[in-house]
């Protein structure tokens, strides 16, 4: 278990170094004089522009460049937004919280959704409950979500005469106005995530259904209830885990659209606004930090295998 | 002249014979899985639709008539104009060229690129899998709408960029699962037995293992046409797909449609139901293939 934790730590740190190396690499060959653009509409004079590329380590070659990035990013630093001046570790650290909680949401929510459906769906194969689960499953797969929210929205302030309140409140500050604002957002997002997870989770029930031992253990007297609570739901946990490490570069992703129709300023935001700019010291960041939440939850995922399943723990 | 006659019939008495075989077999399929039929129907027409967009469309995708603008569904504008004044039916078949062209298009590049490396990299083993599990490892890390996002908005949003950067999002995944079967097979007796007659690794990748790793791979292959449809519509209704005035399913529902959205939901039923209908489609037929080529699995996901 130490030498797999170990193994499994290196080769994240490992994959980390490798994005920033390419994200770095992507956004030094941007077409174009970054700075000529950034230049053109500050109205800088070429003394200005110089101190600029200075600053930017633009002039640096390229390993030169990344090495100074590296140390500094090691330290929290990530640079300054080229329009706002500000420090862009500083802006994620506050943004973070938004994008995480809202992810975290969507996943209860679909947890929440997905667990009973995948359970009914599979007890109940292919009778009319998991006909209807399985199609409620590819709604939500098929649902664009952009889509549903501006429904939701538009429809939310006509018939209901109601829309979150203005201006974000973190979850510290006033829960009830953030909950106010979190709610709808986090339940359409669980919505859509619970198709995928619904799926998964049925296929994976199905398999353990099957087994020989489910048998056995039925021979032996078991009831319905122990046998899908002791054995058929403890040895479906993994593929369902896995599948909230796999997905959980989908929910990122999805916050963006999210954030921007519900106006909740999180990472999302941050890089539509950052792209807006074409301020590439945000997108490096924002895509490096995104990789990194990506890694380390998957991380997390495999090291949980081992507390989950004691086969895995023995054999590694 | 006689035997020609009679050699010909001789061959049109089998094709006849094949054609009447052909629709036994299409109706068995019919009444046996009935609603991936229809699906598939759904899609052929909206595929068809929007492929022969040139011909069908009533008026000009982008023709301008202020005088007709938001109007509801009527007889002369079956799915109502846009604030411009412009065919909304006609909007949503051209946009349905643009979705579906960037999205079959990066399908099929994505799909054939990640399958040539994950086959190679699962039948060969050794520092080149190690190499390609690691570029997976970072490819996985990020969101495929992160990584089309950042990538148009810098580099520009033409088309073509659009279709490679959408490939490349779904890169990762298809060497994952072309890699996976490609072991699986590996292992299988008859592959050691092609390599005992002295089969070179290059034909055993493309004679044995590919034809026997295809039914995954085509699985996937039919679930990321949803997937690329879904990315493609997200990044256009961000701006950053495909450009107005050009029709998208996606842009179509940006901001425009948002501020009409109330008096005049047509704006924004259209598109979304086009997006909605096709990656449903997409979906079921991907099940029903999955479920053909692995009868194990059936009724299983």
């Amino acid at each position: 278990m130490r030498g797999y934790l170990v193994r499994r730590l290196l080769l994240a740190v490992l994959t980390l170094f490798g994005i920033s190396l390419i994200v770095a690499g992507v956004m030094r060959t941007l077409p174009g004089d970054v700075v000529d653009v950034l230049a053109a509409e500050a109205f800088y004079n070429d003394a200005e522009k110089e101190r600029l590329r200075e600053e930017l380590g633009l002039e640096a070659p390229f390993l030169e460049y990344f090495g100074d990035w590296l140390v500094n990013a090691l330290q929290g630093d990530f640079g300054r937004a080229l329009r706002t001046q500000r420090s862009v570790g500083d802006d994620l650290v506050n943004r973070i919280d938004v994008t995480l909680e809202l992810a975290f949401l969507g996943l209860i929510i679909a947890t929440v959704i997905s667990v009973p459906l995948g359970i009914v769906a599979a007890l109940q194969r292919s009778r009319w409950p998991d006909y209807a689960a399985r199609s409620i499953a590819v709604f939500a797969l098929a649902i664009p979500g952009f889509w549903l929210a501006t429904l939701a929205i538009v429809f939310g302030a006509k018939w209901f005469t109601w829309s979150p309140p203005l201006g974000y409140q973190a979850i510290w500050e006033a829960p009830l106005t953030n909950l106010q604002q979190m709610w709808l957002p986090a339940l359409l997002f669980g919505l859509i995530l619970a198709g995928v997870q619904t799926r998964i989770l049925r296929t994976a029930l199905l398999d353990v259904l099957r087994q020989d031992y489910m048998l056995t253990a039925r021979a032996k007297g078991l009831s319905r209830v122990m046998l899908l609570r002791r054995h058929a739901l403890r040895n479906s946990l993994i593929p369902f885990i896995t599948v909230i490490g796999v997905q959980f570069p989908v929910v990122l992703g999805g916050s963006v659209v999210f954030e921007l129709i519900f106006a909740l300023p999180g990472v999302g935001i941050y890089l539509l606004d950052g792209i807006a700019n074409r301020d590439y010291i945000v997108v490096q960041a924002v895509n490096v930090w995104i990789a990194g939440a990506v890694i380390l939850t998957n991380l997390i995922v495999d090291v949980s295998y081992g507390f989950l399943d004691p086969r895995i723990r023995v054999s590694s | 002249m006689a035997s020609s006659t009679h050699a010909s019939a001789s061959v049109a008495e089998p094709r006849a014979l094949d054609a009447r075989r052909v629709g036994v077999a299409l109706f068995r399929v019919v009444r046996r899985y009935p609603f991936p039929c229809l699906v598939t129907l759904v899609l052929f027409l909206i595929g068809a639709g929007s492929g022969l967009a040139d011909f069908i469309a009533p008026y000009d995708p982008n023709a301008i008539n202020p005088a007709d603008r938001l109007q509801g569904p009527n007889s002369t504008y079956w799915m109502g104009t846009d604030a411009l004044g412009r065919d909304v039916f006609t909007r949503v078949l051209y946009g349905g060229r643009a979705s579906l062209g960037v999205s079959v298009t990066s399908v099929a590049l994505g799909v054939v690129v990640a399958t040539a490396v994950g086959l190679v990299s699962g039948a060969l083993g050794g520092w080149f899998d190690v190499l390609v599990q690691r570029i997976v490892d970072m490819l996985m890390a990020f969101p495929g709408l992160i990584i089309v996002i950042s990538l148009t908005a810098f580099f520009g949003t033409s088309v073509s960029l659009l279709v490679v950067v959408i490939a490349i999002a779904l890169l990762g995944g298809g060497i994952r699962i072309s890699r996976a079967a490609a072991i699986q097979v590996g292992s299988q007796p008859y592959i050691e037995a092609a390599r005992t007659i002295g089969a070179t690794t290059p034909r055993i990748i493309v004679r044995h293992i590919l034809p026997n790793a295809l039914p995954p791979i085509m699985v996937i292959a039919t679930a990321y046409l949803g997937v690329a449809i879904l990315i493609e519509a997200s990044v256009s209704f961000l701006g950053y797909g495909i450009q107005p005035p050009a029709a998208s399913w996606g842009f179509m529902l940006g901001a425009e449609a948002r501020i009409h959205m109330i008096e005049q939901p047509w704006l924004s039923v259209w598109p979304g139901l086009a997006i909605f209908l096709t990656v449903f489609s997409f979906n079921i037929i991907g099940d029903a293939l999955r479920d053909a080529f692995d009868p194990r699995l059936r009724g299983s996901g």
